[in-house]
């Protein structure tokens, strides 16, 4: 029989907590890495964020959407206000009290400044961190660079594909859903079998790295068994796939088997027209699911960080058939106990003809500038050319804090590093 | 019996004679590749070099089919590389006549007009019943269908044009698309289909532009028509080119819908009749639809068209990253047959660089679940389909529900990582071990014939499932597997000789050799 790291693996698993792991190995009943668990959901079709967080006292913007605009606070249907000039669409109103708790905060007019419009391409250049296309790593797989490779599950995209963010020479783990991620045999031979599938991938193609990935990592899974973790504190996600990935993340988390990245998409928000109609669900759907993330993790949301992103703005100005095209800034929504939040950063650029970048929202502040403060301040890793190579940074926003909360909220000071 | 690169290639300058028509078109002498010199040309490096070469015959039939049969197989030994790819390009003379009279009693959507579509979708208040047909159809062809070819390229051009069928009225319109756009000319000219792609119910819908009119124009058809259905993002078009261009598809639209008579129509008071300029174009004012038919022309004539055309059917034929030199000459066939897409198939399928393409193109997700029933040809009865949808929507390739107008990626980064491959085991774990259940039985003395040892079984195997030579370290770890410690040439007989059979077909249908295409 070959010897393989599979089985080196597996008696790791199995006698956890000995002086032989690296800490990151450990099973616990709570997550001990030092680090926060950074959760990116991406939104993919380009969110209408002049929908979600409406500038409404910006007097451009019913005038440059007379239709389809969200109306001032107060009004019928009206924005739920957060501040003297924002306010949330009103769909997205089980997020407010997150907003107003401190546990959620905005940052508007941002992204990344491109004269690119296409979904694809964009999405490709925000998840490689990069002003310009080319075949980079994604930025969380080059976060990984920076920090080391750590847990088996360092790392997860719940999804059937792994998200380009993740994509790139580190290791990633794809899951559909943790049910799925299993080796169903009934052979009594079934070690044997995993063996010499083990043996068979034995070259550096994708297909034998994943391979062998996979058999590390799906009897480490099964003893860890994040499944058996259930929703907490009333917590209510949506039954859509986006609500269950989000449920099977916290499961993850819970499980305490050293995740440190997640990544859950959520499409469809390419509204070119009906967004009046097509937008509500989508962003109950969204906000549900973020609510139930939250509640359901408690105090562990105090070292957990959600971030999303979406590939660009859109077209200030409305369409003729009740949408909107593809345009430039957006916004980003940040949630957990390291946001400094309760409130919309922006520089905002306003919405006047002449204010308008190519008729778009002007991004005013670079997305990688949110994204390396989260990662300096929670994720320990302070490589901004490794994050985004040739970026340099704007000054931060200060929208999160580098002390963890305690489990009443309130601050504590940082652990110190260990590993 | 293996052909030899060698004997390929000679049999295939010998039959290189005048072809017959195909598809009307007649077969462009496009196989003027001279044969490789060995240690001479640059070939291109397989994904995964421990694997060793496949015979071309077989990378033929693995880029052409999903899956072949032993009888698919015997085939096209006797017919030959030229005379296999001559009989799936004029498919016509394929009988699907059985298996076409099957869906249309079971799955009759597949046949119906918009009309009645629409008409069903409205009294039922469920518009999916006419999606659910198309893709129970779709898989049933690709697991059925002789015309192998043919269900390939229909996969690639849905996907090129694609149209995501999970809402009203895309899922019942689809239907149409289907049948009129993508089968319609999937083996016949890139400009046809384009044309027939703006004037699609479901595309009109889909891209937006059933309401793009000139008091607010709607730039996602028109964006989408340059950057992913013609010119490509890097094809030379300017956010300029596109608000014009959406300008010239003002009051292209559907009309009839509330009637229950959907017709593509244009409203001419609708349309912006000013002049315009596309791509350095000028479009004169005051005309009406002629100005979206001419921006077809303008982008179906255009280079970056055939470039783009050309390296997507060489990431889908040779690999992830096809050489230059290959797309350009498919480029070149592109631009001197105005489109063909037999003519640029055979100047992929005569090259090189497609010779030596083996293991470069992993198997999307659906062709991995029907290939693995293709190459066993288990029994399959009554409720399989819905086992083969589970996989497949767990692995998400359902045809048709891509969320986003490019289509499926067809790429190994994409589609492969550790939930994948797992998903990919049980699948082929699931069959040889014959527990997906009493609609799919696999036959185990049909892929054994008479091997009964470790030795007899692993090469008997290996020819029928994968169709090549395994390295010898491979071949090795699969006899020590079968052998369980004992002798190689020792014989099992009765319930052993299944198992040791079940599980060495689960492992082969999961080891590399058989994840690539």
């Amino acid at each position: 029989m070959e010897l393989s790291r599979r089985h080196f693996l597996q008696a790791s698993a199995v006698c956890a907590g000995t002086a032989v792991l690296a800490p990151r190995y450990v099973f616990s009943s709570s997550n001990t890495s030092p680090d926060d668990v950074l959760v990116v959901v991406f939104l993919r079709g380009a969110m209408d964020c002049l929908q979600t967080v409406v500038p409404y006292a910006d007097s451009n913007y019913l005038k440059q959407r007379p239709t389809i605009g969200i109306p001032a606070p107060g009004l019928a249907n009206g924005a739920l206000p957060l501040d003297n000039f924002f306010g949330l669409h009103p769909s997205l109103a089980p997020i407010l009290p997150l907003y107003q708790s401190g546990r959620l905060g905005i940052v508007h007019a941002t992204g990344l400044k491109q004269n690119q419009r296409s979904h694809f391409e964009c999405q490709r250049n925000l998840e490689a961190g990069l002003q310009t296309t080319g075949f980079y790593p994604g930025w969380l797989n080059r976060h990984i660079g920076n920090i080391g490779v750590g847990a088996t599950f360092q790392a997860v995209s719940v999804g059937t594909a792994v998200q380009a963010s993740l994509q790139g020479p580190q290791p990633a783990i794809g899951m559909s859903s943790i049910a799925d991620f299993s080796f169903k045999t009934n052979s009594s031979r079934k070690t044997e079998m995993q063996d010499t599938l083990y043996a068979l991938s034995d070259s550096t193609a994708k297909p034998s790295v994943s391979g062998r990935q996979a058999l590390d990592a799906v009897d480490y899974l099964a003893v860890a068994n994040p499944g058996q973790y259930p929703v907490q504190n009333n917590a209510v996600y949506p039954n859509t796939t986006f609500g269950n990935r989000l449920k099977e993340a916290a499961q993850m988390i819970k499980a305490g088997i050293g995740l440190q990245m997640a990544c859950v998409d959520l499409g469809g928000w390419d509204h070119h027209s009906s967004i009046a109609a097509l937008m509500p669900p989508l962003l109950d759907e969204l906000s549900k699911s973020l609510l139930a993330f939250h509640d359901d993790l408690g105090s562990l949301m105090n070292k957990v960080t959600l971030v999303t992103m979406t590939e660009f703005g859109r077209r200030v100005k409305e369409n003729s058939s009740g949408g909107t095209d593809h345009g430039s800034g957006s916004a980003m929504f940040m949630m957990g106990g390291s946001v400094i939040g309760g409130k919309v950063y922006s520089e905002w650029p306003g919405l006047a003809d002449a204010n308008l970048f190519n008729g778009d929202l002007d991004v005013t502040i670079d997305y990688r500038t949110v994204l390396n403060e989260l990662m300096q301040k929670r994720a320990h890793d302070s490589n901004i050319e490794g994050q985004f190579p040739g970026f340099t940074s704007g000054p931060w926003l200060g929208c999160f804090r580098k002390e963890n909360l305690d489990t009443s909220g309130s601050i504590k000071p940082p652990k110190p590093n260990y590993g | 019996m293996n052909t030899t690169r060698r004997q390929l290639f000679s049999g295939f300058l010998e039959t290189d004679k005048p072809r017959r028509k195909i598809g009307g078109i007649a077969a462009k002498p496009a196989m003027v590749q001279k044969a490789p010199v060995p240690g001479i040309l640059a070939t291109p490096a397989p994904d995964d070099s421990t694997l060793g070469a496949v015979d071309p015959l077989v990378i033929l039939l693995n880029r052409c089919t999903f899956g072949f049969k032993e009888s698919e197989y015997q085939r096209a030994l006797s017919l030959g590389y030229t005379g296999w790819l001559q009989e799936q390009l004029n498919y016509a003379s394929l009988d699907v006549s059985i298996l076409e009279s099957a869906i249309a009693s079971s799955l009759p959507r597949v046949n119906w007009t918009a009309a009645q579509l629409i008409t069903e979708a409205k009294s039922t208040g469920k518009p999916g019943l006419g999606a659910k047909d198309l893709t129970a159809a779709t898989l049933l062809r690709q697991l059925h269908s002789p015309r192998q070819l043919l269900e390939v390229m229909v996969d690639f051009w849905s996907n090129h044009f694609n149209i995501t069928a999970a809402s009203a009225p895309e899922n019942y319109y689809k239907v149409v698309d289907d049948r009129d756009t993508v089968r319609a000319h999937a083996l016949g000219t890139f400009p046809n289909m384009l044309k027939a792609s703006a004037r699609s119910l479901a595309m009109q819908y889909y891209l937006d532009n059933v309401s793009n009119t000139k008091s607010g124009p709607n730039e996602n058809y028109a964006r989408e028509l340059m950057e992913l259905h013609t010119l490509s993002v890097t094809g030379g078009y300017t956010e300029t080119d596109v608000k014009e261009v959406a300008r010239c598809f003002t009051g292209w639209t559907v009309s009839g819908q509330s009637s229950n008579a959907p017709v593509f129509s244009f409203l001419l008071n609708k349309h912006d009749t000013g002049a315009k300029t596309v791509l350095g174009h000028a479009i004169p004012a005051g005309r009406g639809i002629e100005d979206g038919d001419d921006v077809l022309n303008i982008l179906a004539t255009h280079p970056s068209t055939a470039k783009f055309i050309a390296k997507k059917l060489c990431v889908r034929f040779i690999g992830d990253t096809p050489e230059t030199s290959i797309v350009d000459q498919v480029a070149a066939t592109y631009t001197s047959t105005n489109g063909d897409i037999a003519s640029m198939l055979w100047t992929i399928f005569g090259s090189a660089e497609f010779m030596a393409s083996y293991d470069r193109k992993i198997r999307k997700p659906t062709e991995y679940v029907i290939g693995v029933l293709r190459v066993t040809e288990p029994t399959l009865t009554a409720e399989y389909l819905s086992k083969i949808s589970t996989p497949i929507t767990t692995m998400g390739n359902m045809p048709f529900q891509w969320p986003a107008p490019n289509g499926y990626p067809d790429s190994l980064g994409y589609w492969i990582n550790t939930g994948a491959m797992l998903s990919r085991w049980n699948w082929a774990f699931g069959l040889s071990e014959d527990t997906l259940g009493s609609s799919i039985r696999i036959n185990i003395p049909l892929l054994i014939g008479s091997a009964n040892t470790p030795t007899t079984l692993v090469d008997r195997l290996s020819a029928r499932l994968l169709r090549r030579t395994l390295a010898t370290a491979d071949r090795d770890r699969f006899i020590n597997f079968a052998a369980q410690g004992g002798s190689p040439t020792q014989v099992y007989t009765g319930t052993t000789l299944t198992l040791r059979a079940r599980e060495l077909i689960g492992l082969m249908l999961s080891s590399p050799y058989f994840l690539y295409r």
